[in-house]
């Protein structure tokens, strides 16, 4: 079993491509996942350029881009844009960053487990990922290009009728593909959770990454194969010229569009909470590292995300308030949705807990597990008018709700991403970012972040629908227009503040200071490990002795945490920061 | 911290609080288009307390969060405490706050909004002065049907309108929603209503105007790629008014009456359930 040694692949294809080794499959996990990022922003940009300046040719890349309109963006060109920019975004930048590189390299190191339950299924994940993304980059080249139907790609518009192409058929195998991917994955991670934990390893030991990236695996197994019938329904629809969405277009089919919205929010929502509890997770346990405290309420964090998990399977219908839903059903989604604001308040008040007479150290990881507590308060926040039946009447399809998807998904989500990479790059590469251009990365990120997202819900509270190609074609929307031109003005600054980041771990990778086995004073089984942590991880898998956050203990003398694995505080002090790599075997 | 490295974060930090404050007085400062309905007011309401419930709210975590991150900030002779926060009482405390909040916040909105819901603007308007309209989305033009003086749809005398809507003020409008292609989402924002329209399917629509007027509908759900394009005026008349602008488009309409043009008469049965 887990506990025997496997030889160390030795050629490049078995090491580097097609390997088998968590590690490796979280750092292809993570460039799949930075590279889609890059392009989603690219396309973000592009969205805002024409909604800030309506027609008007893209400065430098638009002749390149849509020589055909002398570079302006024409109506097809826009729905594209936003329709690919939701799609990767939320399936190829945040879910492969957050679940398939955090999960792939947190999982195993912090049950202190050698890999995966199933090192080829991890590989194949990740390859049937690739290739999905493949599949969907692919189709902006196909005839009639890319997908138009938005992300949510709502039938009869994302039927054959409306939306004839191969662009169309292409992003729904691609969605099909990517959920079969994640379901390889989730199927993984939680028999890894379930099986491979080391001796003392309880479920109340575990990190709340651990819980975080457990929980959403769960989800992703109940939730995946509904998406996935969806998905192949509107395939058959499109190419088999079956009908399981199209009514009313087709006299005598018996499907029905309102299917499709139904077995979509059934994933969809969920999907959120997919997304958000890793970094729900990762949060929790950096404001603890960096606050050197334990994590306050641990068992009631855990209890609160795994309450979420399931409240989060019944409260769907508030998508769908707008489609003449009966008032009886209505009010059910309602009061299930708000209910969610209980285990939320527990996950804010637990945080503020945390850090409350903490010993806080503003490392760039910290401060952007920070910036996750406050775009998700706005996400969360702005939430209620959502799941509120009447609020959401007026406020469905306006740019209010992607203020707030973007400040849930989004920002929390790119946020929780940044704070894990910069937290584990040093066991991951075995260098240390520069905390200097860390925090630039910081500001730059988090202000004009919030430039872009507040300024939204101002829009939509005025009305603006969203996904409009041109916002002045109503006339009550003209004098938004100034606003309209600060967010993408803000959006500009976010997207070039992100070349410090590319700067910093390129820099890293090649010049940055060695990482010593636990460069943050952690507490969890990942930093025992040398950085990098070599092949199978743990010489000896270790014992767990204690909970994951065991900072500040009284008890302890000389220092201020103290390992999962150490039986028992060691009696020389050491002095900070800690030993070098080479020296780390001692704790065992 | 040296005391230059301190004057210059209080510089930062208040230029970002002055601008800021600023920029958010400006965004502050738009509002909704004008509200004109008799019932409008009740999401206006139900937005503005829970916009203040939730500043307050967010701004006491905030304030903690600062306070945290000044005070107990690491620094030389300062050590964190140990507080797992597992005990009776913590538990206890987190329990009562969260679930304060929840009882202050959130039942007082799902209270009001059941209530407007299932009362008001789920309760559809019967009896004899209901202004009856059927609606038609289509990409990308909004129809809108009147019966005309035989109060029957579908039939000679009936009133079509492309991309205009009119109503008379005082009386409430019913609508039946239905959709010829895709799904369309007809947006009156200053009723601050919205209604899906979707094929095979018919929806319901009501509302009361108060002030006369010239105002825009829009399309709020994306249905190809003239979404844009699917915007319509939308005119409340005196009640006079509106009669007289029905009496007339209607013994045009009378004129011009073609029963074999099927795409023309789209109307349906006012009792039919589809």
């Amino acid at each position: 079993m887990h506990d025997a040694h496997h030889a160390e692949p030795t050629g490049f294809l078995s090491r580097v491509v097609f390997s088998r080794d968590h590690k490796v499959i979280a750092k292809q996990f993570l460039l799949l996942g930075l590279l889609f990022l890059g392009l989603g922003g690219i396309l973000a940009l592009l969205i805002r350029w024409q909604l800030a300046f309506p027609g008007k040719p893209v400065p430098i890349v638009g002749q390149y881009l849509f020589s055909a309109t002398a570079g302006a963006i024409s109506p097809e060109g826009y729905t594209m844009l936003f329709t690919m920019h939701g799609t990767i975004m939320i399936f190829f930048a945040i879910t492969p960053m957050l679940i398939g590189a955090f999960g792939n390299l947190c999982i195993p190191l912090m049950i202190g487990a050698r890999d995966m339950a199933f090192p080829l299924l991890n590989m194949l994940s990740f390859w049937v990922a690739a290739a999905s993304g493949v599949v969907l980059a692919g189709s902006f080249f196909v005839e009639g290009g890319a997908a138009m139907a938005g992300w949510t790609a709502y039938p009869p518009l994302s039927g054959a009728t409306a939306t004839p192409g191969l662009g169309q058929t292409l992003w729904a195998v691609s969605l099909f593909l990517g959920g079969v991917s994640t379901l390889m994955g989730a199927i993984n991670y939680v028999t890894t959770i379930l099986m491979l934990r080391a001796p003392g390893m309880g479920f109340f030991r575990m990190p709340l990454s651990v819980w975080g990236l457990g929980l959403a695996a769960v989800l992703n197994i109940l939730f995946v194969p509904v998406i996935a019938a969806a998905l192949l329904m509107l395939i058959l629809d499109r190419v088999a010229n079956t009908g399981f969405f199209v009514s009313g277009a087709q006299p005598g089919s018996a499907g029905d569009p309102l299917l499709f919205q139904h077995l979509f929010w059934i994933f969809g929502h969920p999907e959120v909470y997919i997304l958000i509890l890793p970094a729900w997770g990762i949060v929790s346990d950096l404001l603890a590292v960096f606050s050197r405290k334990p994590a306050f309420g641990f068992k009631a964090t855990a209890i609160a995300m795994s309450s979420i998990v399931v409240l989060s399977t019944v409260v769907y219908g508030h998508h769908m308030y707008t489609v003449g839903l009966s008032p009886g059903l209505g009010k059910a989604f309602m009061s299930l949705t708000m209910l969610i604001s209980i285990p939320s308040s527990v996950l804010f008040l637990n945080w503020l807990g945390t850090i409350w007479r903490g010993s806080i150290r503003l490392e760039p990881a910290m401060l952007f597990a920070l910036g996750v507590v406050f775009v998700f308060g706005m996400g969360g926040l702005t939430g209620l008018f959502l799941g509120a039946i009447t609020t959401d009447i007026y406020l469905h399809d306006t740019a209010f709700v992607v203020g707030h998807f973007h400040y849930t998904m989004a920002a929390s989500v790119l946020f929780g991403s940044l704070a894990a990479i910069y937290f584990w790059f040093p066991k991951m590469f075995g260098r240390m970012l520069c905390p200097e251009l860390a925090r630039l990365h910081f500001w730059f990120t988090f202000l004009p972040l919030n430039l872009v997202f507040f300024p939204m819900l101002i829009e939509g509270y005025g009305g603006m629908p969203r996904r409009l190609y041109e916002p002045t074609s109503y006339k009550y929307l003209v004098q938004f227009q100034p606003v309209n031109q600060l967010i993408t003005f803000a959006a500009m600054v976010l997207g070039l503040a992100q070349l410090i980041f590319v700067w910093n771990v390129v820099r890293s990778l090649w010049a940055g200071e060695r990482a010593p086995a636990n460069p943050w004073e952690a507490t969890t089984l990942e930093w025992l490990t040398p950085s990098p942590p070599p092949h199978e991880n743990f010489d000896v898998i270790p014992e767990v002795h204690r909970g994951p956050h065991e900072h500040s203990r009284p008890d302890v003398p000389d220092r201020d945490w103290i390992g999962q694995w150490e039986s028992q505080a060691p009696a020389a002090p050491q002095t900070p920061p800690a030993p070098p790599a080479d020296s780390e075997a001692v704790a065992v | 911290m040296s005391s230059e490295n301190r004057q210059s974060n209080v510089l930062a930090w208040s230029l970002l609080v002055v601008l800021g404050g600023g920029l958010l007085t400006v965004l502050l400062s738009y509002s909704p288009p004008v509200d004109i309905s008799v019932e409008g007011h009740r999401i206006d309401e139900a937005f503005g307390y829970t916009t203040r419930l939730i500043t307050i709210y967010f701004a006491i975590v905030l304030f903690v969060m600062g306070y945290c991150l000044v005070r107990f900030r690491a620094r030389p002779g300062h050590s964190a405490e140990y507080i797992e926060g597992n005990q009776p009482r913590h538990l206890l405390m987190t329990g009562a706050l969260a679930a304060s909040v929840f009882m202050l916040i959130d039942m007082r909105l799902i209270a009001t909004s059941a209530h407007d819901a299932s009362e008001i603007f789920w309760k559809f308007p019967t009896g004899k002065d209901v202004v009856k309209i059927q609606v038609l989305g289509q990409q990308f033009e909004w129809h809108f049907r009147y019966a005309g003086p035989d109060a029957k749809f579908n039939t000679a005398d009936d009133v079509e309108t492309t991309a205009l809507l009119h109503v008379p003020k005082g009386k409430p409008v019913l609508m039946q929603l239905r959709s010829k292609d895709v799904i369309h989402s007809l947006f009156l924002p200053n009723v601050r209503l919205k209604q899906d329209a979707i094929p095979g399917r018919q929806t319901q629509l009501w509302f009361q105007a108060k002030v006369p007027g010239d105002y825009e509908l829009a399309c709020a759900e994306l249905c190809g790629l003239g979404h844009y394009k699917m915007r319509g005026q939308f005119i409340v008349d005196e009640p006079a008014d509106f009669d007289a602008w029905i009496a007339a488009q209607s013994k045009d309409a009378e004129e011009e009456y073609d029963a074999d043009d099927k795409s023309a008469n789209w109307g349906w049965d006012w009792e039919a359930r589809n």
